[in-house]
């Protein structure tokens, strides 16, 4: 009895023999970019193509159309002829207008279709980059890899799909994404796409504008001072809430206590307290400014106040949650900075 | 010649033993019955004598005595004897040579028949007295043996050089010599009906439970073949009824080590005609554990047990995970090698799965061939091999580096435990049909069947994972690691103790 | 190789707290409370170890009581019609955890990893694994745990230092309390909790009579505080990410990274695998030792083969007629405890105490 019961696995096991050479009827793509159309959404993979093990990899690209994803998908594969293979997808690139709603619904979309692994980093981009007629060398698989994977200035791969829809989804919390785009065979930075839970908020690239480049979890910002040629990345950002319980808004004190790092300089000479001093400045001087500017006018909560809220009165945040961007931009403000700097690359002099 | 059945088969009914008879009291009678029994055979040597007035034949077979002794210490004696009229005749002579006389340091009687052609064989030269019930055996061995070697398959850089040889007498003294106790009790077994093998059973009273050592000796009592050649035609008798992978009998070619096992509690079997000595019980663990990790330090001696253990799991999942995750998982594949693995997986004629078995099952047939071969030539294989075949698969496309880097890499495991060597080609197989046709799933799978399977085995009452499962805290010091000599003098370990070992008299 | 004999229990509380833990990676509650205070989900969950005690100690007093004439030992003697009864009824609670499980198990490989189309092998090649398993006894799927457990501590470090690696303090909501939620907490870890109805079996199998109060209080506080820990781990790594996932750990499982290591999920499987064999070996080998109780026969092979097939099959239609669902909120719902850990006792004892007053009579 025992033996037929081994014998009848090992012939279970045996049909699955058919599927040993599974590899080959699969494409591996490694790059997906996503762009939702008026009648439907346009796919384009890049893929790696079946070259001898001697070889350099080399990369393709697909595109495809349809009415629904998995129908975009299905076109896709017919033209190569075999399944898509999205387990080795190393970035998602997203071409979406800066609305909430239609980038929510494009990533739910995403995750509940293509079933992409939680951890696949998303990038914003301004226009298509995945065509045909372009040179895969620019992307994923050729001198693209060094920029999503190793270049920490350029930030826009950084986020992934998990964190995009877990703040999407959270009403108390903000995301920030880096627009980029393809000039002249070079990706560069174009603005920044704040999302908020129901707004979202275009900031273009500005000199000494205290930007917030993207969010990267754990409550950081990334914050660019093109005078002094520094890029800082701002951690353990703190925010207070104080409810006045009087009156029907409430009021706001945004300590911003930050420990930062140099993340890159443009020159040599740089100071890093010219750098301390001035982001101080700016943060206080600009950080208002800002607040009126995107929370006001955009009702987007730059600064995970709704979350400070719904963790100091979380009996508060159950009444105003569903309504946050309106007592939001009603509320005052004061800023409050308190800034040091590290330079653990050791990217000044001296 | 054209081929007779029946013939044939006549032939081999006669290979039945006959029934044993005594030995009959006249030495015309013994005699016919000597050569009818032996078939005449040529080797046979019986040389008669008359001494003190009766008649005596000195049976011998050629090649297995020396002639110099039997000639200066028992034929010239007894060419000198004189005894006394009142204390002559058959028995006068067989008193003489029993107790009246110094003949030889090895003297046994033999009642039967069988016996005196056993003692025969064995190297003794046998006197019948004419008119007596009984012979003398007298042990004057001289035939050629290897001696006592370098054990060729267990090698240690620190310890004994000496390994047990086909000589079984010389194999008790060598753990006589080691262990100068009392209580080394040595017990002696026949086996196989026609070749009437010498076994010994070794083991130290105290520290081996009368229940094992009893189930032992009745274990081999039941062995019913006709000729038994080497301990491994008694190893399938030790292990029990079911069929396992692994065997609950170990075996070890150092006298060093088998005293050790004898110190835990362990019976010892040594058979005649080979260097291989079984241990009963084996437990899986002590796969891992040579002689050199008592002469090592201790964190050395950690260091290789813990090797051991990775390169048997290598051996065995290697192979068959390579194939799942290049398969079925090309995700956990690094970017970095992606290109290269799944271009050695497309651009070679067979599946990752079939590439495996074939180099798997070329490898096993360089390694038959160049075992088999003499040595000359053996080192030719090897080149032909590994350079030739190997290089030029790769070359023409093949097979693919990666599988041919895998299986080597699998190759020199699989020799760091040579005594897992036969379950670990057979599981190495079974785990790549499993990775091969199932993914990880069948990997994971496979493994939990074959952790509970072997859970599942005793030898003798004792499990066999035993003191891992069931766990001995106590036991832990010389299962991963081995502790200092100065914590595992606290006290001796027993393999009758282990947890779940059951009750002595119930093996 | 000879037959073995008991367990230890040792052997017998890992062997417990692996099936345990396989129900417990089936089933994040957490999760479904993530938007409405799911943390005090989590903090019943944390108290119903007293629950589940006091639930086993009635079980268990039923059962001590006229122990000679207990109905769930293996060793009693005797073809009463009663005795069948109450063993026919435990056969088919045990066949229920064992479906549950067999479906819950194929059905996650077959949406995580492997093609749908392929899920009759997947069900095909488990239950005839668990089949050969549980043919080799409990004893030797008790020594076995023992190396699981190391295989699982590992497992889940990996997991747990992952899924820290990507915790989001962020993601962490005050929670307001909420009574009824709490309660629910405290009854969900009753009603998932199919082990207490095994260590009622499982009395006479060890080698001391049945686990002692300590070893229980251990089992069930370790569980608890695991499932405490798996939801919290879920919660800060995922947020609100893992609302609608249908495996959150799973999901936490692919989002972790820990040093070098990106892909966690394969660990994942692993464990799913190992534990989940366990746990329907373990309840087969229940089903099929009841099974024997109701026939008075002995156990054989081929009763084990049965059961095996039987469950494939059931597994298999469960899943054409897409009953998963259906019956995971059916097992959720707790009858599986509250009857075999109460009920089917109280019905032994009664039996028990009424033949004792006949004899007295």
């Amino acid at each position: 009895m025992k033996r037929c019961l081994l014998a009848a696995m090992l012939l279970l096991c045996l049909c699955g023999c058919g599927r040993t050479d599974r590899i080959a009827h699969q494409t591996i793509v490694t790059a997906l970019e996503i762009t939702p159309a008026e009648d439907g959404w346009q796919l384009a993979v890049e893929y790696l193509q079946q070259t001898p093990p001697d070889q350099p990899a080399a990369y393709g690209v697909l595109t495809g159309e349809g009415e629904e994803l998995h129908l975009a998908l299905s076109a896709i594969e017919q033209q190569s002829g075999r399944s898509l293979y999205l387990e080795n997808c190393r970035v998602l690139l997203v071409c979406c207008p800066p609305d909430t709603t239609v980038f929510r619904q494009l990533l739910e979309e995403v995750d509940k279709t293509l079933k992409l692994r939680p951890t696949i980093p998303v990038a914003v981009i301004a226009k298509r980059m995945l065509t045909p007629e372009k040179d895969p060398e620019l992307f994923v698989g050729g001198e693209g890899d060094r920029f999503f994977s190793n270049n920490r200035r350029m930030d826009g791969g950084r986020l992934t799909l998990k964190d995009h829809l877990n703040t999407l989804k959270d009403p108390s919390r903000c995301t920030a994404s880096v627009v980029l785009e393809l000039e002249e065979e070079r990706m560069v930075r174009k603005g920044t796409v704040l999302w908020g839970s129901e707004q979202a908020a275009v900031l273009p690239l500005q000199d000494g504008l205290l930007l917030p480049l993207s969010t990267a979890g754990r409550n950081s910002r990334w914050v660019m001072l093109e005078k002094s040629g520094l890029e800082v990345e701002i951690k353990n950002l703190v925010c207070q809430v104080h409810w006045d319980e009087t009156g029907e808004t409430f009021g706001l004190t945004i300590t911003l206590r930050c420990r930062g790092e140099l993340r890159w300089a443009r020159e040599e000479s740089a100071q890093l307290d010219l750098g301390e001093g001035e982001l101080a400045g700016l943060l206080e001087a600009q950080g208002e400014q800002l607040w009126r500017q995107i929370t006001e006018e955009k009702g987007i909560d730059l600064f995970d106040t709704g979350k400070a809220l719904s963790w100091q009165k979380p009996e508060i945040w159950k009444i105003l949650e569903d309504t946050w961007p309106d007592p939001l931009g009603k509320a005052s403000c004061k800023f409050v900075a308190d800034v040091v700097l590290s330079d653990p690359s050791g990217l000044l002099e001296g | 010649m054209k081929f007779d059945a029946g013939r044939c088969s006549d032939a081999y009914e006669k290979l039945e033993p006959e029934a044993d008879r005594l030995l009959p009291e006249n030495l015309e009678d013994f005699l016919v019955e000597l050569r009818a029994r032996t078939g005449n055979s040529d080797d046979l040597v019986v040389q008669m004598h008359s001494v003190a007035g009766c008649q005596l034949a000195v049976v011998m077979f050629e090649g297995q005595i020396s002639n110099q002794q039997v000639s200066q210490l028992l034929l010239g004696p007894l060419g000198r004897l004189e005894l006394p009229e009142e204390k002559g005749g058959s028995q006068g002579v067989m008193n003489w040579l029993r107790s009246g006389s110094l003949l030889a340091s090895d003297q046994k009687e033999a009642r039967t028949l069988d016996e005196v052609l056993a003692f025969a064989m064995s190297g003794f030269a046998v006197v019948v007295v004419d008119g007596q019930k009984s012979a003398v055996a007298l042990g004057y061995q001289g035939f050629s043996t290897r001696g006592v070697g370098e054990p060729s398959s267990e090698v240690n850089l620190r310890g004994s050089r000496e390994g047990f040889c086909e000589i079984i007498t010389l194999n008790v003294a060598l753990v006589r010599r080691r262990i100068k106790s009392g209580l080394l009790t040595v017990e002696s077994l026949d086996a196989g009906r026609v070749s009437r093998t010498k076994v010994k059973l070794l083991y130290l009273r105290g520290a081996a439970s009368a229940g094992l050592v009893r189930a032992v000796r009745e274990r081999l009592r039941q062995v019913d073949i006709s000729v038994v050649l080497d301990s491994a035609y008694l190893q399938p008798f030790l292990d029990g009824g079911r069929f396992s992978f692994f065997s609950g009998a170990g075996s070890t070619e150092r006298p060093d080590v088998l005293c050790a096992k004898l110190a835990e509690g362990r019976v010892g079997v040594l058979v005649d005609g080979t260097p291989f000595a079984l241990i009963v019980p084996f437990l899986f663990a002590e796969h891992f554990q040579t002689m050199d990790d008592y002469t090592h330090r201790p964190y050395f001696a950690a260091f290789l047990r813990l090797l051991r253990m990775v390169s048997f799991i290598a051996t065995v999942f290697l192979p068959g995970y390579y194939v799942a995750v290049v398969t079925y998982h090309p995700d956990l594949i690094p970017d970095l090698l992606l290109s290269t693995f799944v271009g050695s997986v497309l651009y070679t004629p067979l599946p990752a799965f079939w590439e495996a078995v074939l180099v798997f099952v070329l490898y096993e047939l360089l390694r038959e061939a160049g075992l088999r071969l003499p040595r000359p030539i053996g080192h030719a294989v090897s080149i032909v091999g590994g350079l030739v075949i190997g290089d030029a698969a790769v070359t023409a496309g093949l097979v693919g580096l990666p599988m041919v880097i895998l299986i080597a890499l699998t190759a020199v495991t699989s020799f760091v435990v040579p005594s897992l060597y036969q379950p670990v080609t057979v599981l190495r197989l079974l785990f790549l049909v499993a990775g091969g046709t199932l993914g990880l799933y069948g990997i994971y799978l496979g493994l939990g069947i074959f952790l509970v399977d072997l859970c599942s085995l005793q030898t003798l009452g004792i499990p066999v994972t035993a003191p891992a499962s069931p766990f001995d805290r106590r036991s832990m010091r010389d299962l991963f690691i081995r502790s200092s000599w100065k914590k595992l003098q606290r006290s001796d370990l027993r393999v009758g103790d282990v947890p779940g070992a059951q009750k002595k008299d119930d093996r | 190789m000879e037959r073995q004999g008991l367990i230890s229990p040792f052997q017998l509380t890992v062997l417990l707290f692996l099936s345990r833990l396989f129900t417990i990676m089936t089933y994040v509650p957490a999760m479904e409370g993530q938007e409405k205070n799911g943390l005090v989900l989590l903090l019943g969950l944390l108290v119903s170890p007293l629950a589940q005690m006091a639930l086993l100690g009635l079980g268990l007093l039923f059962c001590r009581r006229g122990r000679e004439n207990s109905h769930l030992s293996f060793s009693a003697a005797g073809t009463g019609p009663l005795r069948r009864i109450v063993a026919a009824g435990y056969w088919l609670l045990v066949g229920a955890v064992c479906l549950y499980s067999v479906v819950g198990f194929i059905r996650f490989l077959a949406e995580a990893f492997y093609d749908s189309r392929f899920l009759w092998v997947l069900a095909a090649t488990f239950c005839g694994a668990v089949g050969f398993c549980a043919n080799r006894g409990v004893e030797a799927l008790a020594r076995a745990s023992t190396v699981l457990l190391a295989l699982t501590a590992v497992g889940l470090i990996l997991l747990g230092g992952g899924m820290a690696g990507t915790a989001d303090p962020q993601n962490f909501l005050m929670p307001l309390w909420d009574k009824n939620l709490f309660l629910q907490g405290i009854w969900q870890g009753v009603a998932m909790n199919f082990e207490l109805m095994a260590i009622l079996l499982l009395q006479s199998a060890t080698t001391q009579g049945g686990l002692r109060t300590g070893a229980v209080w251990t089992l069930l506080g370790l569980c608890s505080l695991l499932t405490v820990g798996m939801g919290l781990g879920v919660t800060f790594s995922l947020g609100y990410y893992g609302q609608g996932k249908e495996y959150p750990l799973f999901s936490a499982a692919q989002a972790a990274r820990l040093l070098f290591m990106e892909r966690l999920d394969s660990a994942f499987l692993g464990l799913w695998i190992l534990l989940g064999l366990v746990k329907v070996t373990l309840f087969l080998w229940l089903m099929t030792q009841l099974w024997g109780k109701v026939l008075q026969r002995p156990v054989t092979g081929l009763m084990t083969a049965v059961h095996s097939g039987g469950l494939l099959a059931a597994a298999l239609l469960v899943d054409a007629f897409h009953g998963g669902g259906w019956l995971t909120r059916s097992m959720t719902m707790g009858w599986v405890p509250v009857l075999g850990v109460f009920f089917l006792p109280l019905v032994g004892f009664s039996a028990a105490r009424h033949e004792e007053r006949k004899k007295k009579a």
